[in-house]
């Protein structure tokens, strides 16, 4: 089923929305959910949730596209479980990696003023992918936003897990740059 | 919520354009490409010494190489030497291994697979790949700058959105006081080499000889201060 005829199904309040829902984009935000929370089950429901919270977004929103829109809910939810699950002591899966990796990007404290804006960090690194090169740019975000592992980003762009490792550890030095030149707290 | 997770957070946000490009994200690469790449230009052996033990001594005193053992000038002067003659070798057919197995640092030969066995005399070999023991830095990246002709080529390129390929060697860690050797085939006459320190260490001085294959000329040799730092060389053929 097309996006529009699926988003219709949410605006006419048409429970098959849900179930069009998780026949298409379920395996996709499936998989983000388990590489954030390391959990089958924890990721089962954020993907259970994210229906809801579209469910409750549209109307009145008409998110296009469709697939980053619910894509971003179950980031965001699993986010949330994550912090929940770590707080329980619980095991995060790789997202404890992803969060190590990303201490290396983060500016000196002393390098910045002003208060976390996550909106404003948002558009700096939007810039700061504007001018990457489609491939490397690709690349972080399949790390860094879909939560995928270095083997699997090879396989994807064809490469070797060390040129992956290599490119990624570039890609955080620039974004720590860019952060720290655009003064951004984090 | 700690840094790195806000930092996720914000990573989050955006825009959707960059979501919808990664998520339907697929590189194809096809080996016969490297067709394109026409006729070999030159075979360059690379020396890398690297060294933290050598540092003081090292900086700012313009030596040429250094090795495992001394990091002295004159060490590296005869590094240069065994290096050119393991050009020419390489040029007349000879393996990577021949050209580079007797001459290893200390360090590189340490009861490790130095991968040096790639042949090097066939346009599109696969670069050498060199595992040595835990040490504090990285030869990250080989770029061969093709500047005419938009390239696709195997998995140790990268072709990039402005006309470049990049070739890339696999991470290859330098134990401080090393000297290593890759075996490097070019096709391209202007090479630029990235080397970076691996994170968290404190950078050092090293020392890259590139030595081109008989026939050609190398200008530019790098050498200085490891931190981030990209070099620049030339290979000419004299007319």
């Amino acid at each position: 089923m097309e996006d529009e005829a699926i988003i219709d199904l949410y605006w006419q309040r048409d429970e098959e929305a849900l179930r069009q829902s998780d026949k298409k984009y379920g395996a996709f935000c499936r998989q983000i959910a388990l590489r954030i929370v390391g959990i089958l089950e924890d990721a089962e429901e954020c993907v259970n949730d994210t229906w809801l919270r579209a469910w409750e977004a549209m109307p009145p929103s008409r998110p296009c596209p469709l697939r980053a829109f619910l894509g971003r809910i179950t980031r965001n939810l699993s986010l949330d479980r994550y912090r929940a699950g770590r707080a329980q002591k619980r095991g995060g899966g790789t997202m404890d990696v992803l969060l190590e990796e990303l201490t290396h990007c983060l500016p000196s404290t002393e390098s910045v003023e002003g208060q976390y804006d996550a909106n404003e960090t948002a558009a700096v690194i939007n810039r700061f992918l504007a001018e990457l090169p489609p491939e490397k740019r690709q690349m972080f975000l399949r790390r860094y936003w879909f939560g995928d592992s270095v083997e699997e980003i090879a396989g994807r762009f064809a490469m070797r897990p060390g040129t992956v490792k290599s490119s990624l550890h570039r890609l955080r030095q620039r974004l720590r740059e860019t952060l720290e030149k655009e003064g951004v707290a984090v | 919520m700690s840094r790195a997770e806000k930092l996720f957070e914000a990573i989050g946000l955006v825009d959707d354009a960059y979501i919808e490009e990664a998520a339907d994200a697929q590189v194809v690469r096809t080996p016969s490409q490297w067709q394109r790449w026409g006729t070999l230009a030159a075979t360059l052996v690379l020396v890398a010494g690297l060294g933290l033990a050598a540092t003081t001594q090292l900086r700012g005193c313009g030596s040429k190489s250094m090795t495992a053992d001394t990091a002295a000038p004159e060490s590296g002067m005869a590094q240069e030497s065994t290096t050119a003659d393991s050009a020419s070798d390489n040029v007349t057919g000879g393996s990577a291994e021949s050209a580079t197995g007797e001459d290893k640092g200390d360090g590189a030969s340490d009861g490790t697979d130095n991968g040096m066995a790639l042949p090097t005399d066939a346009i599109g070999t696969e670069l050498a790949v060199l595992t040595i023991s835990d040490g504090a830095w990285t030869v990250d990246r080989h770029t061969a700058v093709e500047a005419a002709e938009q390239v696709t080529v195997t998995d140790t390129y990268l072709v990039t959105n402005n006309g470049g390929a990049d070739q890339e060697l696999e991470a290859q860690i330098v134990a401080p006081g090393e000297t290593v050797e890759l075996d490097m085939v070019t096709t391209s006459t202007e090479t630029e080499l990235v080397l970076m320190p691996v994170e968290n260490v404190t950078p050092g001085v090293w020392t890259v000889t590139v030595t081109a294959a008989d026939g050609y000329e190398v200008e530019g040799l790098t050498e200085g201060e490891l931190s981030w730092e990209s070099h620049a060389f030339t290979v000419s053929q004299p007319e």
